[in-house]
């Protein structure tokens, strides 16, 4: 059986060869294909520590998972079909954590020898971290604490990331003067501040993104104990970690790349720990989310809703906007949230819209770009009356004041308001307001 | 102020359980999981907070304090 497997996929050599944390182990290929052909059920592979032919686990799967591939045997072996779907298992890391094999063995950073770091903002950044916590529990602390303490320049997102406050963050040099006070920082800085941080763990990075420092959005992933994990603080600029970390809400930027779901369980279970050491609070998981869901649907079945009229509700996001302290940038995100939750029954009725946008504002004697929130309602839905919407301008300090058609028409074609298209996914827009946009602006 | 709401809804739980008023007591025991995530306030509309509010007994006229409260940043 063996044989006539190796006659249809073609394989003719006695034996294959894997190169494995710079030394090389040789298989019998035999033995390979009579483990893919069924040999793996005389395994108990969920064992975390289990031997195969005298290998690791973890390495005989990376070995097999090379074999697979150099020998094309998803698609050459696919009438073999208990073997197909085992192979399937393999590539998926079901049985095995076998990234950690293909990582770069070497950081790879162009800046690192250019990244001076501000001793004010090292020793914010590590106070307080439990000296007992395990490499990647450090890696995990470092990147939640820069969340919460470095914030993303308003000026920067509101200049569509041009012009001279985007030269300024071009040099490299600044970074030696974030401090936690000093701390407005872009994509690629957070990168490359996280990244010295990794460096005096000893833990092996590679900084994403290729071209000149400053150039193009940057991340970076790392190797920690068995975990490949992604670091990407501003996967969004206004959903990101910067904002997320500030008001304790889930991170989605420190991602597991691990395929294995035990490997990705694990590292979750240490985001939690970690994130609850320092806010003392739980992140929820996938599945707490949809079951959050699950019973708010069901709330809504089981009791009569409150009304609220909408001037009531203007009343209460008014208070909390001035309220509320957070940097420029976060009170933007928040302001935005608690937006959609407050108007949440007029967006679903399409009476009610929030839309970013950069506005000019005189700072001293310079006049620099921020961004703001333009609010729409109308009373008969946009669709239906469009001549009767009020815009409300809601400012990076939470002050809001009143706009009429005519004026966010005026400063559009002055150039006192811009929409920001850079950094964002989709177009935003103001009902009832058609602004053409600049065409060189990507 | 989250944790006060969820043990006045603790306390109503238990009062409608010795009632045996299961109808209400079904209403807290789907606040109670309501209440578990710290952010469940960012994650509904307004209208369906102050319908908690109004089922944990708080007074309405504490509707819009109790509100800034709980969607405060922490």
């Amino acid at each position: 059986m063996i044989d006539l497997f190796k006659d249809i996929v073609g394989i003719k050599a006695k034996t294959f060869s894997v190169k494995i944390n710079n030394k090389t182990k040789k298989y019998s290929v035999d033995n390979l294909c009579m483990f893919l052909m069924g040999g793996y059920a005389n395994y108990d592979l969920t064992d975390p520590n289990l031997v195969i032919n005298g290998v690791k686990k973890d390495e005989f799967f990376y070995s097999l998972k090379k074999f697979i591939m150099h020998y094309n045997l998803r698609t050459q072996a696919f009438f073999f079909d208990s073997v197909n779907m085992f192979i399937d298992d393999v590539l998926n890391d079901k049985y095995a954590n076998t990234v950690q094999y293909s990582f770069s063995k070497v950081t790879k950073d162009d800046n690192l020898d250019d990244v001076v770091l501000n001793q004010k903002l090292i020793d914010c950044i590590l106070d307080g971290m439990p000296s007992n916590y395990s490499e990647a529990q450090k890696a995990t602390y470092i990147y939640i604490k820069l969340c919460k303490v470095l914030s993303y320049d308003p000026e920067f997102y509101a200049s569509n990331q041009r012009g001279m406050i985007a030269r300024s963050h071009q040099d490299i040099e600044r970074l030696a003067n974030i401090t936690p006070k000093n701390n407005q920082i872009v994509c690629y800085e957070f990168t490359q501040i996280f990244a010295k941080f990794l460096n005096m763990l000893n833990i092996t990075y590679v900084v994403s993104g290729s071209g000149e420092y400053g150039s193009m959005h940057n991340s970076l992933v790392f190797k920690v104990n068995d975990f490949i994990v992604k670091a990407d603080s501003v996967s969004s600029i206004i959903g990101g970690d910067l904002f997320n970390a500030k008001v304790n809400k889930n991170l989605v930027g420190l991602v597991c790349k691990n395929k294995n779901t035990n490997t990705k369980n694990k590292f979750s279970s240490i985001i939690n720990q970690v994130y609850h050491d320092i806010v003392k609070y739980e992140p929820q998981t996938e599945a707490e989310e949809s079951s959050f869901e699950n019973f708010l649907s069901m709330f809504g079945d089981w009791c009569e809703t409150e009304d609220i009229d909408i001037s009531t509700k203007v009343q209460i996001f008014k208070k909390q906007a001035q309220k509320v302290e957070l940097p420029a940038m976060e009170k933007i995100s928040y302001m935005r949230r608690l937006a959609k939750v407050v108007f949440a029954e007029e967006k679903l009725n399409k009476q009610f819209d929030v839309c970013i946008i950069s506005q000019k504002v005189i700072s001293g004697l310079s006049i620099k770009n921020m961004p703001a929130l333009i609010f729409s309602y109308c009373e008969d839905g946009f669709k239906y009356n469009e001549f009767a919407i009020k815009y409300k301008l809601v400012d990076e300090k939470g002050n809001i004041t009143d706009l009429t058609y005519d004026e966010i028409n005026r400063k559009f074609d002055e150039g006192k308001f811009k929409h920001i298209t850079s950094g964002v996914n989709v177009r935003h827009t103001i009902p009832g307001v058609d602004i053409e946009e600049d065409e060189d602006v990507k | 102020m989250l944790n006060k709401l969820r043990e006045k809804n603790q306390q109503l739980l238990r009062d409608y359980h010795q009632k045996k008023d299961y109808k209400n007591e079904t209403t807290q025991k789907i606040i109670e999981q309501l209440l578990k995530q710290d952010d469940c306030f960012l994650k509904m509309s307004i209208e369906q907070a102050f319908t908690i509010f109004r089922e944990l007994n708080c007074k309405r006229e504490r509707f819009e304090e109790i509100y800034l409260q709980v969607t405060k940043p922490n």
